[in-house]
């Protein structure tokens, strides 16, 4: 029996250990637990079943658990978490809410119920938008349309609901409404490839093949606008024991004013001999985010020193976000002949580029004076 | 227009003995409160050889062992039966080793024997996929292979055997070939072939899956591999992919050619995983416009481009159109595509109820199929994992490594206008036991008029599944549509009886890396006869035919209709 095998045993012994109110304490397990080799994934793991076992009866250490799972797509372990935290703590709409998130790719019915549980209790923007794509997915479309139009009365102008109202109102063949609510997404949102997408359908419908076209061009292009606003969401993703918990861990601490720790966790997730290139890019970005170029700069040429393959695993538009951040952490070092060839680079993988023809302008203007 | 009877009397036997026994055991004890039989029983034991025996061994995360598994139904020999062609691929760490495809022929008794050998169809190339059609029109059926690796082209020699004829052809493609489809696209006659491809295979780059250990990588961690069109003149194909323009790099996976655009010439849809799909539009100049954005089917409904696999075509709302089914990864739904007017689609998913039930599986082959024989289309999807998921509790069989890769099949059944509810699985049946399911042929196996399933596992033999599920008194017909002395794959025929119509395609290449009994298929349920039947040939005619009786196979041959 290897070491990882007799862990995951002991681990499921002492999951179903005895209280000491003598109930046992069902905790479930992902049956590829063992395979996960990241140590800090395991740890965590184990920190928060050992949690949960100390105090069964605490709904937070049930949703610690659960967002864990959450985050690692053990979607099923983390439902079963939320839901033993919804009995524990049943007026807290938080764990209704997480609940409702965890079953969206198991069950929309359930989930819907849990998100409607969740709204009961408090007004929540994220759960009234989810709740209309849960219904949405049931085919209840009237219903799905009424939580979105709810969510319009408080923010008119979010792209993600009025994309949605607009492939309502397509699938319904109101086509004039999805028209209108479509150009309003992109109006708000010019980078969201999806409303784009819609929005060229609409227009083909309507005849208009022209604008249609255009549409369509910019549908193909990767989408620039962040999923719907959830402050909920970020401490589930502060779980992760992947890159993208160090970048949510360290977004929270900025947030809070906590620059250093912030810094630290940025630090960590490029120790180890990072090989990721997005994770470099990300890194990057973020420390150029804080004025620090010289990090940035560091970072990105790390990242072109990876190699071709690495470099490969890049689609076009990152490899030029690459270029354009490294010519532009350069310029700002005052390195300007260094800086030009990557803001050339970037303007030959993306000639509309309009953040590299303004910082290869500011930089030949700069040179001219 | 002539007719075929259905299958002997030896082979009805066979099969329905197979069907009351069960492959897996015997049938549950009948009686009040006993689970409904199945409609869809497994008969592959008892009418199948047996497969190379053992274990796949636990996979070692290189992306070329997870994606195989194609499956073909045709009729190899012309003796009127459908035989089986089991595209094999090595198994996991023996990446070099030879995988010799499997012939297996249907014998009078509805049985079916290993003919790979005496065939010299057994194509050792690490297999994916299988499409078939009469390349040369002499009337018997070749068959191309995709491979990772060297693709292979076996021309048929009209005595049972084959002849590998992949570089006297011009064809022989060596990079990652995934779904190939044959078609008719510059309407000179005779069958020219467009090839899928998935990616440009590194096999230094490593991947990790959500719980950080070592996974299957997603294809975007490597290049896509454009797609290729080989225009057949006179038996010899020429590459003509940068001419014709899709050429463009993509990771596709299903391949479906059907006229989509509403104007009569046979275009080309490509299911692309993680990326919109493409729909190129034939232009009938020899040059393809990708308009899949345009006309709804690059994206999902909310606008996403989706892990698509296999595709199904079919008219599944009874509106005279062909609407579109894609397979896709779970936490995202199966699309179903309706057709509108111009060739434009909607993704109609969730008002189809389909994405309800099938978000939270992996699906692959497809089809749309009247199973029932109630005039109306049903679905049925094969699944299987590609990255590591709970495991169903009778998936165990498949050992520790596979068993969380495995998924039931689906059943889904048509219950009018396009809205699916989903089949419980009944022991013994389609989608009663897990597996990792890749690819799925329909066709009428036993001759009995109705629709059989093959499905193709990863690393299992193929199964067969009976299909049971029309209930005594439905009737149908199956229309053999030739041009020459080929299928006419593309042709659209349209059943008219008592007032009402019915379209179906002619069509061998859909689903995932598989290919079908191109017969036109109507489920006819209380209908007896038929008034007419209008075809519109891939040229462009339009024909129209005298009607008849029905329960009965008819061929349908171009130039001996009325002008439509």
């Amino acid at each position: 029996m290897n070491a990882a095998r007799a862990g995951i045993l002991l681990g499921v012994a002492a999951a179903l250990a005895l209280t000491g109110c003598g109930q046992p304490v069902r905790i479930p397990l992902p049956v590829d637990l063992e395979q996960a080799t990241d140590g800090r994934l395991r740890r965590a793991v184990d920190d928060a079943t050992s949690a949960v076992r100390r105090e069964p009866d605490s709904a937070l250490v049930w949703v610690r658990l659960g967002h864990i799972y959450l985050v690692h797509e053990w979607d099923v372990e983390a439902a079963e978490c939320y839901r033993r935290a919804t009995r524990i703590e049943p007026d807290e709409p938080k764990w209704h809410y997480y609940l409702g998130r965890s079953l969206l790719s198991i069950d929309d019915r359930q989930a819907a119920e849990a998100l409607a549980r969740s709204l009961e209790l408090a007004e929540y923007a994220p759960a009234r938008f989810y709740l209309g794509e849960a219904l949405l997915s049931l085919g209840r479309f009237d219903e799905a349309r009424g939580q979105l139009e709810r969510l319009v009365a408080i923010d008119p102008d979010q792209p993600h609901v009025r994309r949605t109202l607009g492939e309502l109102a397509l699938g319904a063949g109101r086509l004039e409404e999805a028209r209108a609510e479509l150009e309003r997404a992109v109006a708000v949102a010019p980078d969201f490839s999806p409303a784009h997408a819609g929005l060229a359908r609409v227009l083909l419908a309507l005849g208009e093949t022209g604008s249609a076209a255009r549409h369509a061009e910019l549908a193909r292009r990767p989408s620039q606008v962040a999923p719907f606003a959830d402050p909920l969401w970020q401490a589930v993703e502060m779980m992760s024991a992947a890159p993208e918990g160090f970048f949510a861990r360290a977004a929270f601490f900025f947030e809070n004013g906590q620059v250093e720790r912030g810094m630290a966790e940025l630090e960590r997730v490029v120790a180890d001999g990072q090989d990721d290139p997005e994770v470099w890019l990300y890194y990057a970005g973020a420390m150029f985010e804080r004025g620090e170029f010289a990090r940035a700069a560091r970072a990105l040429e790390t990242l072109l020193g990876l190699g071709d393959r690495a470099a490969r695993r890049l689609p076009p538009h990152k490899l030029e976000s690459c270029h354009l951040l490294l010519g532009a952490s350069l310029a700002r070092l005052g390195n300007a002949a260094a800086a030009e060839p990557h803001l050339v680079r970037a303007l030959e993988l993306n000639p509309e580029s309009t953040a590299a023809r303004r910082e290869l302008d500011v930089l030949r203007g700069q040179r001219e004076r | 227009m002539s007719s075929a009877g259905t299958k002997t009397w030896a082979s009805a036997a066979i099969w329905g003995a197979a069907a009351l026994l069960g492959c897996a055991g015997p049938a549950p004890p009948a009686g009040p409160g006993a689970a409904p039989p199945s409609p869809l029983p497994e008969i592959t034991g008892r009418v199948l050889p047996p497969a190379a025996p053992g274990p796949w061994p636990d996979g070692t995360f290189d992306l070329r062992e997870i994606m195989g598994g194609g499956v073909g139904l045709f009729d190899y020999d012309g003796d009127g039966d459908l035989d089986l062609v089991d595209v094999r691929h090595p198994p996991p760490g023996r990446s070099r080793d030879p995988a010799p495809n499997r012939l297996l022929r249907q014998e009078p008794d509805g049985t079916f024997s290993d003919v790979t050998a005496t065939s010299g169809l057994g194509d050792p190339g690490f297999g994916q996929g299988v499409a078939i059609g009469d390349t040369d029109g002499d009337g018997d059926l070749d068959v191309y292979f995709s491979n990772v690796g060297p693709d292979a082209f076996y021309s048929n020699n009209g005595d049972g055997t084959f002849s590998e004829a992949t570089a006297r052809s011009g064809l022989g493609d060596d990079g990652w070939s995934t779904s190939a489809a044959f078609l008719d696209y510059d309407r000179d006659g005779d069958l020219d072939l467009f090839v899928a491809h998935y990616v440009e295979y590194d096999p230094e780059v490593r991947c990790e899956g959500s719980n950080l250990s070592p996974e299957y990588c997603s294809p975007g961690e490597y290049r896509g591999a454009p797609a290729s069109l080989y225009r057949n003149d006179g038996g010899v194909f020429t590459d003509v992919s940068v001419a014709a323009g899709v050429a463009a790099p993509a990771n596709g996976l299903g391949v479906l050619c059907a006229d989509l655009s509403g104007d009569g010439l046979v275009d080309i849809y490509v299911a692309n995983d993680q990326q919109a799909n493409h729909l190129w539009v034939n232009r009938g100049d020899g040059t393809f416009a990708d308009e899949a954005v345009l006309r709804g089917v690059a994206f999902s409904g909310e606008g996403a481009a989706e892990a698509s696999m296999g595709i199904a075509i079919g008219d599944a709302d009874g509106d005279d159109r062909q609407d579109l089914f894609i397979t896709d990864l779970r936490n995202e739904s199966n699309r179903l595509y309706r057709a509108r007017d111009g060739g434009l689609f909607d993704d109609v998913s969730d008002a189809a109820g389909t994405a309800a039930v099938d978000r939270p599986f992996t699906g692959f082959g497809c089809a749309l199929a009247d199973l029932d024989h109630d005039t109306d289309l049903d679905l049925a999807v094969v699944n299987g994992r590609v990255s590591r998921g709970r495991p169903f509790p009778d998936a165990a069989a498949l050992g520790d490594f596979w068993s969380l890769y495995a998924e039931p099949s689906l059943l889904l059944w048509n219950e009018g206008g396009a809205r699916f509810s989903r089949a419980p699985a009944a022991a013994g049946g389609f989608g009663a036991v897990s597996a990792i399911g890749r690819g799925l042929a329909v066709g009428d196996v036993d001759g009995d008029g109705d629709l059989d399933l093959a499905v193709g596992d990863l690393g299992g033999p193929v199964r067969l599944f009976r299909n049971e599920a029309p209930p005594d008194g439905a009737h149908w017909l199956l229309v053999r549509a030739l041009t020459g002395k080929r299928d006419a794959l593309g042709a659209l025929v349209t059943l008219t009886a008592g007032g009402r119509s019915l379209s179906r395609l002619v069509l061998a290449a859909s689903s995932y890396l598989s290919s079908s009994d191109p017969r036109a298929h109507f489920g006819l349920g209380p209908i007896e006869r038929v008034d007419a039947l209008d075809v519109t040939w891939p040229d462009g005619r339009r024909e129209r035919f005298a009607g008849g009786p029905v329960d009965r196979v008819i061929t349908l041959r171009q130039g001996t209709g009325a002008p439509g």
